[in-house]
C-alpha cells in the first residue's frame, strides 16, 4: 500500500495539475474577491480580506488534523511513511498559520484600530503557531529519526487539542473576533449568497493549495529519506572493498533504519 | 467609497507571495536532493563497474 501511496505522491503529471487548478482558482478568486463581493456596508472594502483569511484558517485546522492522524498512525504502524505526512504537514500549518495571524492584522488594524490585542481567538491561533513551530523545532533538535518521530507525535496530539479550543473560543468567551458567519446559531449562514459562494471559492483554492504544498513537501521529505540510504549503503559499499580507509568514516554513518521506509 | 485598499492589498499580495516563495523553495529542494541522489547512484554504478583494486596487506593474493 505503502508503495502505491508513494507512487501516487511521486506522479508528476499528478502535481502539475493540482498545480494548474491551484492557479486558476487562486486568480478566480482574488478577482473574485475585488471585482464580484459586495463591499460590507459597515467594514467596508477591507472586509473581502474575509475571503482568504477565513479559507486560510480552515486549512490550518486540516494541517493540524493531519499532522496529529498521520502521527497516531506513525505510532501504530511504526511506518516513517507517516511521519513523512506529519512533519510535511507540520511546516504547511506554520505557513497558514503566519498567514492567517498576519492577514488578520491587516484586517484588525482599520477595523479596531489595532494591529493585535488578546482576544481569546487571536491568542489560541498564536498558542497554535508556537505549537506547530514547536514541532519543527524538535524535529531538528533531537537528531535520530525514530525518536524524534515518537517525541514530535506528542506536540502534534496537543496541536490537535488546540484547534476545537480555537473554534470554540468566540462563543466561549466574550471576544473582539466576531463570531462564526458560516455556522451561525440559527443554523443557517449569515452570509449572503455571493459572499457565500466566494468563501467557498476560497475553501476550494486553499484546500487544492494545502494539497499542493503536501504533495510537494513530502516528494522532497521521501527523496532525502531515499539519499540518506543511499549514502548508507555507499559507504558499505566502500567499508567492503578499502577497509582500512574508511575506519574513522564508520563512525559517521547517518542513523537511519532502512526497513521502515516506504 | 474603496475604504482601506491599501490593507485589502496589502493581505493579498503578501499571502500570495508568501505562498509562491515557499513553492519556490520546495521545488529548489525538490531538484537539488533529485540531484545530489542522481550523483550519488552515478559513483555507485561506476564503483561497481570498476576492477577491484587489489588489497595491499595480502598484495593482490586474495
Amino acid at each position: 500500500m505503502y508503495k502505491r501511496l508513494t507512487a501516487v505522491i511521486e506522479s508528476s503529471p499528478l502535481t502539475t495539475a493540482l498545480a494548474a487548478i491551484t492557479l486558476v482558482l487562486g486568480l478566480l478568486l482574488t478577482a473574485g474577491a475585488f471585482l464580484y463581493a459586495p463591499t460590507d456596508s459597515i467594514q467596508g472594502d477591507v472586509q473581502r480580506v474575509f475571503y482568504i483569511h477565513a479559507p486560510m484558517a480552515i486549512c490550518c485546522y486540516l494541517a493540524g488534523g493531519v499532522v496529529a492522524g498521520a502521527g497516531v498512525l506513525y505510532l501504530l504502524t511504526r511506518n516513517m511513511f507517516w511521519d513523512v505526512i506529519a512533519r510535511s504537514s507540520a511546516e504547511i500549518a506554520v505557513l497558514f498559520t503566519t498567514l492567517v495571524l498576519v492577514t488578520g492584522s491587516l484586517w484588525g488594524k482599520p477595523v479596531w484600530g489595532t494591529w493585535w490585542t488578546w482576544d481569546a481567538r487571536l491568542t489560541t491561533t498564536l498558542i497554535l503557531w508556537f505549537i506547530y513551530a514547536g514541532y519543527l523545532m524538535l524535529r531538528s533538535y533531537v537528531g535520530e529519526p525514530e525518536r524524534a518521530a515518537r517525541y514530535s507525535v506528542l506536540v502534534g496530539l496537543l496541536g490537535a487539542v488546540d484547534i476545537p479550543l480555537v473554534h470554540v473560543s468566540v462563543e466561549w468567551w466574550r471576544t473582539l473576533h466576531p463570531q462564526g458567519v458560516i455556522d451561525s446559531a440559527g443554523g443557517s449562514p449569515a452570509l449572503p449568497g455571493s459572499m457565500l459562494i466566494l468563501f467557498g471559492l476560497g475553501c476550494l483554492t486553499m484546500l487544492a493549495l494545502y494539497t499542493l504544498l503536501l504533495l510537494v513537501r513530502v516528494r522532497v521529505e521521501l527523496l532525502r529519506d531515499r539519499l540518506l540510504l543511499a549514502e548508507e549503503s555507499q559507504l558499505s559499499e566502500v567499508e567492503e572493498t578499502e577497509p582500512a580507509r574508511t575506519g574513522a568514516l564508520a563512525n559517521a554513518r547517518p542513523l537511519r533504519s532502512p526497513g521502515n521506509l516506504p | 467609497m474603496h475604504q482601506n485598499l491599501g490593507f485589502l492589498f496589502a493581505a493579498f499580495a503578501l499571502t500570495w507571495a508568501a505562498f509562491f516563495v515557499y513553492l519556490f523553495y520546495v521545488q529548489r529542494l525538490l531538484a537539488e536532493t533529485g540531484r545530489r541522489l542522481r550523483a550519488l547512484e552515478r559513483v555507485s554504478s561506476a564503483r561497481r563497474a570498476a576492477p577491484r583494486r587489489p588489497d595491499p596487506e595480502t598484495n593482490g593474493a586474495d
